[in-house]
């Protein structure tokens, strides 16, 4: 294994001077007139379990592929551990890959597909058979080892697959859209199954998904890409609480806007209501979560009132959506928790919603992010 | 279908084995002389065959192998063009073909003149045309694109997704190539094998015309039997035999291979 190191040691200030297990500094890469990823910037930390988010052909499947060595960049650095791996060819990197797929070995059985990354080490039979083992523990594959890879289930494939490249004790596991040919039982057995096996071994994991809520689920951190560049990364909390810009608002969750404008502190919206918010005089957006929202008479301290008519109604299971159409045009929804307590209110009603200010997100309209 | 065409005239050829020419005439019998002479006068040409055989058989299908496998993976836009001018060379007919080995084996022919001219040999070579080797170079130019084609279609089935699993499990091309596309290509390997094995075996016409008179394919010795000597008991016992050592021969080949290709 070739490569430079980059830097040995650490600093001894404490945990934010410690090197990330990943650097990608500067990475961009293209094809043909497509700029999958452009100028993009990613530490990752040892132990993070991190989602690559972003709608399709953002350029998160490309970063994934460029951390694993399965495509070189244009422009930029990869370093792992300390070690410059830029050009270094996959099999070749600490590195291994769960494909979407799986990309199980056919003409092997299970046992054979888990332990071909041992038998191409020559990691001696015994050592090869005590990992083997722990990891089909691990992965709760116990009993399937010598079924042929076609008479499995989509779930044990995807077992199989994730035993096969932590087998290798990988320093970076890297998994590209793992759940997304599941079913949705499936997929949340999986999710905890996952969220479980990360906690157990400590290890690194890398995702990449366009499902948010999977993202949620799993990731400890998440970089949300768009256009082949990172829009905002942080923990579920601060990427969905406090999203940099209404892309992200509206990619994370679900989000009404509101227009309106700032003048002197104050943002006063088209759909009525006024109230202060610090910042320059420009167009604003304001964003709600609908689950913020309340169907109310009065305003309570803190709160303003907007105005409009019920268009729908539609019952959700756990909670009950309003569709609703302010006096200005815009659509708002409210989303209600489906208990007893909600009120019987028919489409066509004139209703009021009660909001609190600070609930609201304000964000500047004519950010080429927005 | 299978049965008519196919089994009727092949029991046909085993009962004639059996019986006797006398002057000129077939007559039904029970003796086994013609398989005795078989084996006693032409059983070393048998060998020879099934010999001469092999080599055009491993050569043809390592040629393909690897002309298939470019196709495959290395051709991007251009491998359906390829593959489309591996299919129009079948249309050549083999007599075509061989007669255009003979201009280019000959001792005027190209391949001599372009080694006399780059100052590599002082006369010309003559057993490049009469012999064994004129009989193995045309039957692998004419077997090429009939190997290639099978082969082709069991690498179609080969995910390019595997060989990015298998290298990123640590295992080098080569090693890829040996774990993982070799074992789900075997049925297109041997079915290429036993195609080009089997023609090569039986083939009389392009030994008759590159071969040289000293050749000794048994395909030209059944021929005579048959067209010149009128001795068609004899014939269909050595053309039984024959298939028979072929047959044996190929299990033996195809269960070595499928031995070697084995996961372990």
């Amino acid at each position: 294994m070739t490569g430079t190191v980059v830097a040995s040691g650490r600093g001894g200030e404490g945990a934010g001077a410690a090197e990330p297990l990943v650097l990608l500094s500067g990475v961009s890469k293209r094809y043909g007139a497509v700029v999958a990823c452009d100028a993009v910037d990613l530490r990752i930390e040892r132990g993070d379990f991190l989602a690559l988010l972003g709608p399709s052909g953002g350029g998160k499947t490309t970063l994934l592929r460029i951390i694993g060595g399965f495509a070189y960049p244009d422009v930029g650095r990869v370093v792992i551990d300390g070690v410059d791996v830029t050009r270094m060819p996959p099999e070749d990197r600490p590195t291994n890959m769960v494909f979407q797929g799986y990309s199980l070995f056919p003409h092997m059985t299970v046992r054979q597909n888990i332990q071909y990354g041992l038998k191409v080490k020559r990691i001696p039979p015994a050592e090869a058979a005590a990992r083997t083992a722990e990891i089909i523990a691990l992965t709760r594959l116990e009993g399937l080892e010598d079924r042929a890879i076609g008479q499995l289930s989509g779930g044990q494939q995807q077992r199989v697959a994730l035993a096969r490249a932590l087998v290798l004790r990988p320093k970076v596991l890297l998994l590209d859209e793992p759940l997304s040919a599941l079913d949705l039982k499936l997929r949340q057995s999986m999710q905890e199954e996952l969220r479980r096996i990360h906690r157990l071994i400590g290890g690194t994991f890398v995702f990449v998904t366009h499902d948010q809520n999977e993202a949620l689920w799993l990731a400890n951190r998440i970089a949300v890409l768009a256009n082949g560049r990172i829009v905002q990364q942080g923990s579920g909390e601060d990427v969905y609480g406090a999203p940099a810009s209404r892309f992200v608002s509206a990619f994370i969750g679900e989000a009404n806007t509101l227009a309106g404008r700032r003048r002197h502190s104050i943002v006063e919206l088209e759909a009525g209501p006024s109230f202060p918010a610090a910042g320059p005089d420009e167009p604003v957006t304001a964003m709600i979560r609908p689950h913020l929202l309340r169907i109310a008479e009065t305003a309570g301290p803190g709160e303003v009132l907007l105005g409009g008519r019920l268009r729908d109604v539609v019952f959700l299971g756990p909670r009950v959506r309003y569709q609703i159409e302010l006096a200005n045009g815009t659509e708002l929804a409210v989303d209600a928790v489906a208990d007893r307590r909600r009120q019987a209110v028919v489409p066509g009603a004139m209703l009021s919603i009660a909001v609190a200010i600070e609930d609201l997100l304000v964000l500047a309209r004519d950010d080429p992010a927005n | 279908m299978f049965g008519v065409f196919f089994v009727l005239p092949m029991l046909y050829l085993v009962v004639m084995s059996f019986w006797r020419l006398r002057l000129y005439r077939l007559e039904p019998a029970f003796i086994i002389k013609n398989y005795a002479l078989t084996i006693a006068d032409y059983g070393e040409s048998i060998l020879f065959t099934i010999a001469l055989a092999f080599v055009v058989g491993s050569l043809t299908t390592l040629l393909a192998y690897g002309f298939a496998f470019a196709l495959r993976f290395r051709s991007g836009r251009w491998g359906d063009a390829y593959l489309f001018i591996t299919l129009v060379t079948l249309f050549g007919g083999y007599l075509v073909k061989i007669y255009a080995w003979k201009t280019i084996l000959g001792n005027g022919g190209i391949l001599n003149t372009g080694l006399m001219t780059l100052g590599l040999i002082d006369e010309p070579i003559t057993w490049f045309l009469f012999s064994p080797v004129a009989v193995v170079i045309t039957l692998i130019h004419f077997l090429l694109p009939f190997a290639v084609l099978p082969i082709y279609g069991a690498l179609r089935n080969v995910d390019p997704r595997h060989l990015e699993a298998a290298r990123d499990l640590g295992a080098r091309p080569r090693r890829v190539f040996r774990d993982i596309v070799l074992p789900q290509t075997q049925a297109g390997l041997v079915a290429a094998f036993t195609l080009a094995f089997l023609y090569s075996a039986g083939d009389y016409v392009t030994p008759r015309l590159v071969g040289g008179p000293n050749i000794q394919m048994v395909g030209t010795f059944i021929e005579s039997q048959f067209v010149q000597r009128l001795n068609m008991p004899q014939g269909a016992a050595m053309a039984i035999t024959t298939m028979a050592a072929c047959v044996l021969f190929l299990l033996l080949m195809v269960a070595a291979l499928r031995a070697t290709l084995r996961q372990r």
